[in-house]
């Protein structure tokens, strides 16, 4: 453990040292009486626990909080004065000292206690978050393996029928339950857990259903950044999921080759995904938008929940599915 | 239009690496539904040394996490002194644990839940490899018997 002291009176630093070293007895003590001598000791492994004093000749207190701070986020800190007053003591304590102890002969095992509980206190506080971070990653596993249990089992269940459109359904089972993981695996990337790359994840989705025709359809991406909130980002991605497969399945058939246009875009409060592939187009009888398949159903009830809304366009050529949702 | 089927190429003889039973069964069906064989199955590291030393193994797929004490990452380094490649499927999201999976130089690195299509792309590329490295030593050969 190293402790940094930060003090112009070389008088007041050896006396804050020895009562401090009596209660870490270990430590790897550090002394730096200029800005020099901190900015040295800060490329060194920064300090687990800083003693500065408020005024100093070259700097104060509360700047050399934020150069160790910088060089390590979990120090603890502990701000020892005698030009203070109780404006300074709420500045420093606000600003985010752990403690702030008045200098003063009897003060100094004050100075001793002050550290030590800060330094527990942070200990205790980074224990906490090690084992957060833990347990999430044990989470992360467990969902992961379970999801990919789940779709080994309606791949068994799959090979057990032997009605081909009976099959086909557990085929689309699975893919939609990989696109959900697609999306877990994006929001788990995020920093906060809160939003999702949604490009990303269109990138990814288009890219790996793609693969299914084996190369017969080429993929022409446009995407802008967006970044969605997770209760947004689910229902989004498994409409995706449906418009993508479907015009994979349906668009380009008996080993057809083509292409499919894949559009994201942001503007004004909404995000816009557009599908267009260049093949067979929508049949004559079908009106897509009140199919009763359960892909059409998942896009509609899903788009519902969304506020968003749904449209299907014939083209020259081949089929147009847009989905605009409120951001 | 000539597909994949007119392609050289070399059916593989897989060893599949994972402690998840369904999760092995269902990797085995991919491995198989692609036309190759699979040279058997290991639920921990040491199962796995073992058939790599014992059975003809051309690619291996190891889950990292595994029965015992070994982990995929050991068996990948075992496998890489064999020259046999591998690729990982696995479940942990973790950038470190990856970082050290990548590190050993896999063919792939696919999260779980897979894309059973990227499994199935990397075997093809593969044995097409493998098919051309076996031309290239025996320069008449049609290909070999799996």
């Amino acid at each position: 453990m190293r402790i940094l002291f930060v003090d112009d009176d070389p008088d007041t630093r050896a006396l804050a040292i020895r009562a401090v070293a009596q209660e870490f007895p270990d430590a790897d003590i550090r002394e730096a009486p200029d800005l020099n001598g901190l900015e040295a000791l800060l490329r060194e492994p920064a300090p687990d626990i800083l003693v500065t004093d408020y005024d100093l000749r070259w700097s104060d207190g509360i700047a050399v909080f934020d150069k160790v701070k910088a060089a390590n986020p979990f120090c603890c800190t502990v701000m020892f004065t005698g030009t203070g007053n109780e404006e300074l003591a709420v500045r420093a304590l606000k600003h985010g000292f752990d403690d702030y102890v008045v200098k003063g002969a009897k003060q100094l095992r004050r100075l001793a206690a002050a550290v030590r509980s800060a330094y527990d206190r942070r200990r205790e506080l980074l224990e906490l978050s090690e084992n957060r971070d833990l347990v999430l990653k044990e989470l992360y596993h467990r969902l992961h393996n379970n999801l990919q249990i789940v779709i080994s089992l309606l791949r068994m269940t799959e090979k057990a029928i032997a009605d081909p459109s009976d099959r086909e359904q557990l085929a689309d089972l699975q893919r939609r339950i990989q696109a959900l993981s697609a999306l877990q695996e994006e929001f788990y990337r995020s920093e906060d857990f809160r939003r999702v790359d949604f490009a990303a994840f269109v990138e990814r989705l288009a890219g790996s259903l793609a693969g299914l025709s084996g190369g017969r359809v080429r993929l022409a991406l446009r995407l802008e950044a967006v970044e969605l909130p997770v209760d947004l980002a689910v229902p989004f991605g498994l409409i995706a999921n449906e418009v993508l497969t479907n015009s994979l399945k349906h668009a380009f058939p008996d080993g057809r080759a083509g292409q499919l246009s894949v559009t994201l875009e942001a503007a004004a409060n909404r995000a816009v995904l557009t599908v267009a592939d260049d093949g067979a187009g929508y049949p004559e009888d079908l009106d897509p938008s009140a199919a009763s398949g359960v892909g059409m159903r998942l896009i509609r009830r899903l788009a519902d929940q969304m506020e968003g809304e749904v449209s299907f366009e014939r083209g020259e050529a081949g089929a147009t599915c847009r989905i605009s949702v409120p951001l | 239009m000539p597909d994949q089927r007119s392609t050289l190429s070399e059916r593989l003889r897989v060893l599949i690496v994972e402690d998840e039973t369904l999760v092995a069964d269902y990797i085995a069906d991919v491995v198989e539904e692609a036309g190759h064989e699979v040279a058997g199955f290991a639920a921990t590291g040491e199962k796995a040394l073992e058939a790599l030393a014992r059975d003809r193994v051309d690619l291996a797929i190891l889950d990292i996490k595994l029965k015992g004490s070994m982990t995929g990452i050991d068996v990948a380094h075992a496998a890489r002194d064999r020259a046999i490649p591998y690729l990982f499927i696995s479940g942990s999201g973790e950038a470190l644990t990856r970082q050290a999976a990548e590190a050993t130089g896999p063919l792939a690195f696919l999260q779980k839940p897979f894309n059973q299509e990227e499994l199935v792309s990397v075997l093809r590329t593969t044995a097409e490899r493998e098919a051309t490295s076996a031309r290239a030593f025996a320069p008449d050969a049609k290909g070999q018997e799996g």
